[in-house]
Parts: structure tokens; C-alpha cells; sequence
């Protein structure tokens, strides 16, 4: 083995050359596009730790995105006052201007910010709206636009007033026997249809395709009650939410 | 002998700083960001790049595919964002059900039944959610004696959509072809268990070849010369925003091209759009009417509903940053394979019936991928 030398300037020469060789070796064996080592990786910023850009949503930067939206004064005024709920609020990537900042380079991931879409629905005047949310220090609505309240999607809290609608219903009671009660709207997490003990109720948004049957605009639900695996497969319950009543239909063949 | 020591610890500093760059360079953390080189046994040839994560109503979405062709080349991004942006469920009956628009459904929990390791198997995320199965993929090619078999790596979740699921799958092959697929199955309609119906997925696809900018689409046409014995092959670019017809006999593809990306003999590369079907499903809502659509990027035109207003301002989509819709079916009859008659309480299932779609590379690679080298 050979000692380094003692001499620093040959220790420089050698530290030089070595340098050169690394980096010449490394500039000929890295692809154009690929990342090189030249910049260190990006350290994340102290408000989203160890978020990368394509991540999903941490649940405090949906809190903050469903916080701007709600808070923004354009969004209040598509939905027209009342009491709006968030439906939900989601990941969404969206492009830089400077498509530079969109290349996985130097080392860096992209460059795109978090972006949240939120969408909320006013129940009183059926009216919803879409928000793109700029997820940083101040937390900024960057676009508004208007959704008809056919357009907003139904969510659980809409299934568990539909379930309540439906059971005020004698029609749904009679179906559904002794244990009418027992029925609940399971969170996804609850839901285990190979439980022969769990009885669930279920739905559906459903529409028909007669413009004159209500369901074809206005917000309806198909309710699926089981018990384990088993349907109630006798009859479908529809539950219109804007008209507030359930429906019996009996089984077609 | 320094010499060789130097040049020695040279190599190993930049294979670790190789190593360093890549693994840093992601834009998404584990376990939403999937690498897999192939083959899977041998020195690397192709290798995929993939960010993925569970949404509610889309499922599966793929935030962002990067395609390497050889170890020395580049990486090209394949897909922005890919996911499913609508499934149409027509009863025959005359009601019907957008299963991705219409209600926040949330997704199935995987296990290891599912996605069984003996099998290449690998569960991700929390849930589990997502399968990541690599699979050999059956022969790649065969010339008399010689063969090639092919592998893949395929992401899977499962859409819960009351008594249906949906299995969004999306599989990355090794000579870079991407496969779409949904599958849909559990339990037939509760009410209306023996009604046919079809389930139409209607994909988005964001695909952006060497950046966002720069890309066209064109119409794969094959015509029959008939009554004569010749055939034409013709790709017209689309120039606005529009819905296309998919035309059995003409073998209709779509053709995405970037205006700066070429292939080392200098040949245009580009990514083409192939149905996998049998069939063409029409049915009264206007987004049903076509089988293709193409747009101009806008970062919150998602759902594939809205299709006839998205593109009512036709916007063009001549070297552009474009987005492709691909609208394919599934027509379910139900049978008694559907139900289980021996036991009310263990209802039966209706098997899954999958509809989708590949997207070929062509003229991506220099030449023949995955082939021996010794025979160039």
C-alpha cells in the first residue's frame, strides 16, 4: 500500500485529477435527460416535510385547501350564501408555465407546487363550485368556476340522508323487515362484505333517461341495503334528495 | 497501479453518485413512486420510472411515466397524468349510472390473496391499495429457433363502486408499450341482477412526449382499395379539438407525435393509440357518441362527461399540448355463472370482463428492442 505523500501539492495535483476523472467519468455515462449529481438534492421546504411534489395530499393540506376555498370571496359568491360543504378536495398536478420546471433534472424532482382541487355544494340553492387551490404560504384560490349542483358528486353525507329519508318510508321499512334499523352507511374502511354480520346499506347516484321522470336532473339515490354478501334483491329503493322522499320499485324480471 | 486505483475508486464514486441522483430525483416518495428495470435477470436493457396514487372516483391514476430505451439513453416522459376520467353504466331498461362523476366512491383494500408475493406480487400504500405485480409477459418475439420472452411490471387498484368493483390496471411492458385496462366485476345490480348493461370507461390520457409542448395528433386510416388488390395506409393530423369515430375496417389508431423527438436513424417517434374491442357502444349522452376525443390541455378538464363542452371552443390541438380520450365497452349479459344457486347468503359474483387499450411506441427505439445485440 502507498502512503500519501506528505507533500501537499502532489496531493492537490492527485485531488485535482481525480476530481477530473469522476466528473469526466460521470458526464460520459449520464444520460442527457437523467439527473445528474452537480446540485444537491432539493431540501423540502419546512411547511411540507418530506412531501414530493406527486404525492398525495397530507390531510393538513387538505384542511388548508378546503379552508382557502371555502374562505375565498368568489367561491362565496357562486355558491350564493348558506351553509356550503366540501365535497372533497383532491391532488392535482398541474403544469408549470416554464415546462423547465417540469423535468426531473439536476438532481431535483419537478418544480410544480402543490395544487389541491376543492369542490363544494350549496344544498339550499343547488348550486356547487370548483376551486384550484395554490397550496404554499399564503395558500391563494387560483380558478373559480361554477358546477351546476347536477354536476357535483353525491358523498357519504348524502348517502346517510338518503338511508334516513328512505326509513321514514313504510314501503322501505316493509322490505326490509324486523331489522330495518340495523341497517347503517359504513365509512369505507368499515366495509366488509364477507362479514356475515355486517348489515349495510349502499348507493348509487341514479339517473334515468326520461326527462320526465325527476331522477333525470335532480340529485337521486339507488339504495343497496345487504346483509354480508346478500342484497336485498327483491326491490329497489330510490331516495330523491331535492324532493326529500323515497320510492319502492319491486323487482323486474 | 495508482493509475488503476484512482480510475477504480473513480467508477464506484460515480456509480454512488449515480445511484444518489436517481433515487433523488423522483418526484414522488415511495411507496407511490415504482422503478423496474428489465430484463429482471441480465443486464439492464429498458426501465420504467412511475408515480401513481389512489384517488377517489378515478382509482388508480398514474401521475407521471418516464420510459428509458437503453441504459444510455434519456428518459422520455410517456404520461403526465394518465387515469380513468368516466365510466357510463347503461341498463337496458333506460336508467343509467356515471360511476365516476356521480358519487365519491373510495377503493378497496388489497391483501395478500390478491396479490400473492409467490406470484411477483408486491402490495403498496397504506390500504394496502395497489398491486404491483412483474410478470413474464409470454413470448416478445420468435425468429425458427430463437425466442424472446417479455416482462412487464402492472399497477392495479380496485374502484368501489357499491356492488361492483372496478379494476383499473395499468401495465408497463418492457419494449415501452403502456396497456389500459378496466375490468369490472362483484355483483350484478341488486334489483336488477339479470338486466344487461354495459360499463364504458372513458380513459384520459396526458401524454406529453419530450415536454408538454410540441405535439400532434394524427388519425391512423387503412383503406382497402377495393375492388383491387392494393391497400393505403394515412395518417391526417387533427387540428382542433374534436370527437373521432373508431372505424372497424379502416383499423382506426391515434398517432402522437412531438415535433422534436426522433429515433437515432432520424425517424419521427411517437406513441399510437390501439383499442382493444369487439364492439361500439352508443347510448343518448353525447360523450357516448364517439370513441376518441382529443383536447388541448387544461389542468381541470378531468372528467370525460363533459367532453362535448370541452371541446365546443375548438381549440387547437396542432403542436400543442394535447390530451387524448379513449372511450371503450363492455356489454354484460348476465348468466347463471353470474349467481350461485346453492346458497342465498353467498350470492355468486359475475367474473370480470375487461375492455381497454394499448399505447405502441413506433419508431421510439433505434431498432428491434430486447433483441441480442451480437446479431446487429
Amino acid at each position: 500500500m502507498t502512503l500519501p505523500s506528505r507533500d501537499p501539492a502532489p496531493r492537490r495535483r492527485r485531488g485535482k485529477r481525480f476530481t477530473l476523472l469522476a466528473c469526466l467519468f460521470t458526464s460520459l455515462l449520464c444520460p442527457v435527460d437523467a439527473p445528474s449529481q452537480r446540485r444537491p438534492p432539493r431540501r423540502p421546504t419546512p411547511q411540507q416535510p418530506q412531501t414530493l411534489p406527486l404525492d398525495p395530499l397530507t390531510p393538513e393540506e387538505k384542511e388548508r385547501a378546503a379552508r382557502a376555498a371555502s374562505d375565498d370571496a368568489r367561491v362565496k359568491e357562486l355558491l350564493g350564501g348558506g351553509t356550503p360543504r366540501v365535497v372533497y378536495v383532491e391532488f392535482l398536478a398541474v403544469k408549470p408555465d416554464d415546462e423547465s420546471r417540469a423535468r426531473e433534472r439536476d438532481g431535483s424532482p419537478i418544480r410544480i407546487g402543490r395544487h389541491a382541487e376543492v369542490v363544494l355544494y350549496n344544498s339550499e340553492n343547488d348550486r356547487g363550485a370548483r376551486a384550484v387551490v395554490v397550496l404554499d404560504r399564503r395558500d391563494s384560490v387560483r380558478q373559480v368556476e361554477r358546477l351546476d349542483g347536477d354536476r357535483v358528486p353525491l358523498t357519504f353525507a348524502d348517502l346517510q340522508e338518503a338511508h334516513s329519508i328512505a326509513l321514514r318510508n313504510p314501503e322501505v321499512r316493509s322490505l326490509l323487515g324486523a331489522d330495518a334499523d340495523r341497517f347503517r352507511v359504513l365509512r369505507q374502511e368499515q366495509i366488509r362484505r364477507g362479514d356475515e354480520s355486517q348489515i349495510a346499506v349502499e348507493g348509487l347516484r341514479y339517473r334515468t333517461t326520461d326527462p320526465a321522470d325527476p331522477c333525470y336532473r335532480q340529485r337521486c339515490f339507488l339504495l343497496l341495503f345487504r346483509r354480508g354478501r346478500a342484497y336485498v334483491n327483491d326491490a329497489r329503493t330510490i331516495v330523491n334528495l331535492n324532493a326529500r322522499n323515497a320510492r319502492v320499485e319491486r323487482r323486474r324480471r | 497501479m495508482r493509475t488503476h486505483r484512482v480510475v477504480s475508486l473513480a467508477l464506484i464514486l460515480a456509480a454512488a453518485f449515480f445511484a444518489a441522483a436517481e433515487a433523488s430525483a423522483q418526484s414522488c416518495s415511495r411507496p407511490y413512486f415504482v422503478e423496474q428495470s428489465f430484463p429482471t435477470g441480465g443486464p439492464e436493457q429498458t426501465r420504467w420510472r412511475i408515480c401513481w396514487q389512489m384517488q377517489p372516483r378515478h382509482g388508480l391514476v398514474i401521475t407521471s411515466a418516464h420510459f428509458r430505451k437503453s441504459p444510455t439513453s434519456p428518459f422520455v416522459r410517456v404520461f403526465w397524468d394518465a387515469r380513468i376520467g368516466e365510466i357510463y353504466v347503461p341498463y337496458h331498461s333506460g336508467f343509467a349510472f356515471y360511476d365516476v362523476s356521480d358519487f365519491t366512491f373510495g377503493w378497496v383494500a388489497l391483501n395478500s390473496n390478491d396479490c400473492p408475493a409467490a406470484k411477483g406480487g408486491t402490495l403498496l400504500g397504506g390500504g394496502p391499495d395497489v398491486c404491483k405485480e412483474v410478470r413474464d409477459r409470454g413470448l416478445a418475439w420468435k425468429d425458427d429457433t430463437d425466442a424472446y420472452r417479455g416482462e412487464e411490471v402492472v399497477l392495479w387498484g380496485t374502484i368501489d363502486a357499491a356492488n361492483y368493483n372496478y379494476i383499473v390496471e395499468w401495465t408497463f411492458r418492457d419494449d415501452g408499450v403502456v396497456v389500459g385496462r378496466v375490468g369490472a366485476t362483484a355483483q350484478n345490480l341488486p334489483g336488477s341482477q339479470t338486466e344487461a348493461h354495459m360499463h364504458g370507461p372513458i380513459w384520459r390520457l396526458d401524454i406529453d412526449l419530450d415536454g408538454f409542448t410540441g405535439d400532434s395528433v394524427h388519425v391512423g386510416t387503412h383503406k382497402e382499395n377495393l375492388p383491387g388488390p392494393t391497400a393505403t395506409d394515412t395518417d391526417p393530423v387533427v387540428n382542433v379539438e374534436t370527437g373521432l369515430q373508431w372505424v372497424d375496417e379502416q383499423f382506426t389508431t391515434l398517432h402522437v407525435h412531438d415535433s422534436a423527438l426522433k429515433n437515432k436513424p432520424g425517424n419521427r417517434s411517437m406513441y399510437m393509440l390501439m383499442p382493444l374491442r369487439w364492439g361500439k357502444q352508443r347510448h343518448s349522452p353525447d360523450v357516448t357518441k364517439q370513441d376518441f376525443w382529443v383536447t388541448r390541455y387544461r389542468g381541470t378538464e378531468l372528467f370525460a362527461r363533459e367532453l362535448p363542452t370541452y371541446i365546443s371552443n375548438a381549440e387547437s390541438v396542432s403542436n400543442a399540448d394535447v390530451v387524448l380520450w379513449y372511450y371503450g365497452g363492455v356489454h354484460h349479459i348476465p348468466r347463471d355463472e353470474d349467481f350461485s344457486s346453492a346458497d342465498p347468503q353467498w350470492p355468486g359474483v359475475a367474473h370480470v370482463m375487461w375492455t381497454g387499450f394499448m399505447l405502441k411506441p413506433h419508431n421510439l427505439f433505434d431498432g428491434t428492442p430486447l433483441y441480442p445485440q451480437k446479431r446487429r
